[in-house]
């Protein structure tokens, strides 16, 4: 009885841990289109997400913001839509350029929280770009609560019942 | 009638005297001589040029096998580098605590094997290890090559007993493990089959969130173990080489992911999907991300594809000269600009100097207060002036960055442990 206990204690706890903060990204796939940014797609899994220790000073600017609105995270970033392209020749010699295309597809990895409501991106002279809504999140976050609070429910709901047949079984 | 060779001087074609004869003949032995002369001299300079170009190859042959052992033994170096750190960053962590590795691993090691002498343990197998510890019982982790075994001692490495000592076979150019904290260290062992690690770390200094991340994706590599000697020689013989990184090469990390799907278009300029290349990367710790196109060096003659950088992503032609991964390098850590000038490409970019810190107009002022700097026209546009005649930003052929383009480097690097 003390092993079934303890058994269902410690996959309790497991579980427990397993829906605790583990290091989630999200990855956004973006559309740049002369200077207007939308969302095409994303997606979030485990994975590592920059540590933008160093960050431009001017560019363009994402914030995640929580359901009670508050800012989870920002960051600066620059231009998407300019890329450096360069070839060499035999002598070692580089020629190209930059090139800054109106409309480009880009990415954005940025850390995944289960209060995150939105993304919203900011030009350089602070005018919204572009938002993205993570109500679905909301949702996703009331179910996993509700799942984790039934385990707790049922878990307890269990050795209690192993007690008291225990009990019963001692008395006869 | 006398002979020929009774009237020398007849075939000699002088009228006969005495004197004419010794003349003829003096001439005739000095010809004999010169003649033989001339060949010994052709047959010594044959032999000298010779015995010159053996050496020069036997030197170069040397060289180029002392480049292939010193590669190899950074690689080692890296390796165990990389075990130390996880090792001691999971010493750290709470008891129970488990994590799974993959390190990459040199085609030269066969084998990695781990001994905890604190524990009981069944003995190795192999001779020559038995005496190897037997020698020192310091070392308590070992590199099996050909040519023998490289051995090295770390910290808070534990091994349970039933598989004291641990010997993990290498393939695909990594190894997988285990990692499990005890509370006073680590405990190694094999990662169980289906455990799909992602990300091979090929050299760890320390803590991602503390150091720079570079993590390497390949496209069109059909043999992971030219994909992984690629990385490698990206790493050691080209970024790690190059000031300032070379002095600071603590402060990096650097991870490979092995079977990174990415979309790309190669034509003129390589083209991927950046979601893709984001999803893959994101399996790594990922400042900076380097995606490495194969191609051949004949297929590129005939279509010549340019590498390139987009924010935190360089896209690496291999093809291309080695040093243009530092190129791009300094694009995507540091935002300079080309010091080369295209008037072609530039002239239609809205290229603006003043959003670069290693160009400017005349007379230079941003960078007057930095040494061994003058202001050089030419930088991007030919309206634009650049702070030293050559740097790597202008010719791959330049062993540096230049102080201008170096100060902008350090500053972004003093940001990290």
């Amino acid at each position: 009885m003390n092993k079934a206990i303890c058994f269902l204690m410690v996959t309790f706890v497991l579980l427990g841990s397993v829906m605790a903060a583990n290091p989630r990204v999200v990855i956004l796939k973006l559309n740049y289109n002369d200077g207007n940014i939308t969302l095409l797609n994303s997606t979030v899994k485990y994975g590592f997400f920059p540590d933008r220790r160093y960050q431009p000073d001017y560019g363009y600017r994402a914030e995640v913001i929580s359901f009670e609105d508050s800012l989870l995270y920002e960051f600066r970033f620059k231009a998407p839509n300019e890329i450096f392209v360069d070839g060499t020749d035999e002598d070692g010699e580089i020629s190209g350029g930059k090139i800054a295309l109106e409309n480009v597809n880009f990415a954005l990895n940025v850390p995944y929280y289960e209060e995150m409501k939105e993304i919203n991106i900011y030009s350089s002279e602070d005018e919204i770009v572009g938002s993205f809504s993570f109500e679905e999140g909301r949702n996703m976050l009331i179910i996993r609560w509700l799942l984790v609070g039934l385990i707790f429910i049922v878990t307890i709901a269990l050795v209690f019942l192993i007690i008291v047949r225990n009990k019963k079984q001692a008395n006869s | 009638m006398k002979k020929i060779s009774e009237h020398p001087e007849k075939s000699a074609g002088f009228l006969g005297n005495k004197k004419s004869t010794k003349q003829i003949s003096k001439f005739v032995r000095k010809r004999s001589f010169q003649t033989r002369g001339e060949i010994s001299l052709k047959i010594v300079f044959s032999i000298l040029i010779s015995l010159v170009v053996l050496t020069v190859i036997f030197l170069s042959f040397g060289s180029v096998q002392e480049v292939i052992e010193r590669k190899a033994t950074a690689e080692i170096i890296n390796l165990k580098a990389s075990i130390e750190t996880r090792i001691l960053q999971q010493s750290v962590r709470p008891r129970g605590s488990i994590v799974n590795v993959s390190f990459s691993v040199p085609s030269s090691i066969s084998k990695v094997c781990f001994f905890d002498a604190n524990k009981e343990h069944k003995g190795f197998r192999n001779p020559e290890l038995t005496s190897i510890y037997e020698g020192d019982q310091i070392n308590n982790l070992f590199f099996m090559t050909d040519s023998g075994f490289f051995h090295y001692h770390i910290d808070g490495l534990e091994i349970q007993e039933e598989r004291n000592p641990l010997c993990v076979n290498m393939a695909d150019n990594r190894i997988e493990l285990k990692l499990v904290s005890t509370g006073d260290g680590t405990d190694v062992e094999a990662s169980e089959a289906g455990e799909d690690v992602k990300c091979v770390s090929v050299l760890e200094n320390g803590n991602p969130a503390k150091k720079i991340d570079f993590v390497f994706l390949g496209y069109g590599f059909e043999d992971i173990e030219e994909y992984n000697n690629q990385v490698n020689r990206y790493i050691n013989n080209i970024i790690l080489e190059f000031e300032p990184f070379k002095y600071y090469k603590d402060k990096f990390n650097f991870y490979r992911i092995d079977d990174a799907k990415v979309d790309c278009k190669i034509s003129g300029f390589i083209q991927c999907d950046q979601f893709d290349i984001l999803k893959a990367a994101s399996d790594c710790p990922n400042d900076y991300i380097f995606l490495l196109v194969d191609r051949s060096v004949i297929k590129d003659m005939i279509s010549p594809v340019r590498s390139s950088a987009i924010g935190k992503i360089a896209k690496i032609n291999t093809a291309d000269k080695p040093f243009v991964l530092v190129h791009e390098l300094g694009h995507t850590f540091a935002d300079l600009a080309d010091e080369y000038v295209d008037e072609g490409y530039y002239s239609t970019s809205n290229f603006d100097a003043a959003s670069y810190i290693n160009c400017d107009s005349a007379p230079c002022s941003s960078w007057q207060n930095i040494g061994n700097t003058s202001c050089y026209e030419g930088c991007s546009l030919k309206r634009y002036f650049r702070p030293t005649k050559d740097s790597i930003m202008r010719s791959l052929s330049s062993p540096g960055y230049g102080p201008v383009n170096e100060r902008e480097i350090l500053k972004r690097l003093l940001y990290y442990e």
